[in-house]
């Protein structure tokens, strides 16, 4: 079973990467995928609009999956591989999630076969240079357990903006892949395929 | 427990229902929502978000569905699926923001619904708090809750 851990800042866009990663999944590589939503509260909308679409989530709520929720994911986890064996389980974290937390949890818990775990960080292209400015911190720990960073909302930037960003990004010390994409529309989202073998 | 309250923001959910008599047709209903959703956005940096997390809501009229969210000050809304012709609806709005706290906020969507839908029926989602004192989740929900270890993530 490939984990992928689909973290990010609030608002950056994890649930449209999501939607689109699932349909280019399926229809490319037939695999089938369950997602695991954790969102703030009692009332999630981001497990609504997957369902909508003909998705298949499992909602975590009350509390962080880093946090409180963390033996829940493990126990969520263990169920969705027991009794749907899925090829794929993207797990969405909330926005405060710290990603590190969430895979050292399933890297060393017994009872869950992870072949493959991948982490993809989504950025918002459009709110970049003010979330480094307040949220340099947070943005730094997802970006150190990245295995690739997925820059959301390019629409809504220039060419020169979008090259500054991925300096910036650089600049933390990441080196692996940065792609810019614009979730909502599809674009460029097929470059995440490259995770999936 | 490392509280760090500077990245902690503060959630506010609500479920909507009303009625468009005449019915809205065409773009009309999504403008509608599309207006209260900017509204609420705006209206949260008006008592003093300093940064939106996000503010989602979704919509059901008979077949039609609208996702929409805003996550910058200026208001802007992206939407997501259709509405054709509405009468009776239903709305389901979640606004994360930092700086307010949820009183704050709540005022401030009724303002909003007063304004944009009026006559909608409002229920405020006011979520059961971890009697834990010592409790490191800041979204922690469950009454129930039973300490297992500490967190050292950034957020708690």
């Amino acid at each position: 079973m490939h984990f992928v851990l689909v973290s990010g800042l609030l608002g950056v866009g994890k649930t449209t990467v999501i939607m689109n990663m699932m349909e280019a999944l399926y229809e490319s590589k037939g695999h089938r995928i369950m997602v695991i939503e954790n969102d703030f509260g009692n009332k999630g909308i981001d497990g609504e609009v997957m369902r909508k679409y003909g998705m298949d989530v499992q909602e975590l709520k009350g509390g962080c999956i880093c946090c409180t929720l963390k033996t829940g994911l493990i126990d969520t986890v263990r169920v969705v591989q027991a009794n749907m064996d899925p090829d794929i389980i993207i797990v969405e974290p909330t926005g405060i999630a710290d990603p590190e937390i969430i895979i050292n949890a399933m890297q060393d818990c017994s009872g869950i076969e992870i072949d493959r775990l991948s982490t993809i960080i989504v950025v918002d292209a459009e709110r970049f240079a003010k979330i480094w400015k307040m949220f340099e911190r947070p943005l730094r720990n997802q970006l150190k357990v990245a295995d690739m960073v997925l820059v959301n909302k390019i629409d809504t930037v220039s060419e020169a903006d979008l090259d500054d960003i991925k300096e910036r990004i650089r600049a933390f010390g990441f080196d692996g892949p940065v792609e810019a994409v614009q979730a909502d529309q599809g674009i460029n989202m097929d470059r995440l395929l490259e995770l999936f073998p | 427990m490392t509280q760090d309250q500077e990245f902690i923001p503060t959630p506010l959910a609500a479920d909507l229902n009303g009625t468009f008599s005449p019915a809205l047709v065409g773009n009309e209903a999504l403008q509608r929502f599309s207006d209260f959703l900017k509204a609420l956005t705006i209206g949260a940096v008006d008592v003093g978000a300093w940064s939106i997390g996000h503010v989602k809501a979704v919509v059901e009229a008979g077949d039609g569905f609208l996702s929409m969210s805003s996550t910058t000050e200026d208001g802007k809304v992206r939407t997501k699926g259709e509405l054709p012709s509405v009468d009776e609806w239903t709305m389901t709005v979640n606004v994360i923001v930092f700086g307010p706290d949820a009183d704050k906020l709540e005022s401030m969507l009724m303002d909003k619904v007063d304004a944009v839908l009026p006559g909608s029926k409002v229920n405020v989602y006011h979520a059961e708090g971890c009697e834990d004192p010592e409790c490191f989740d800041p979204f922690c929900r469950r009454p129930d809750h039973v300490h297992e270890d500490d967190c050292d993530c950034d957020s708690c």
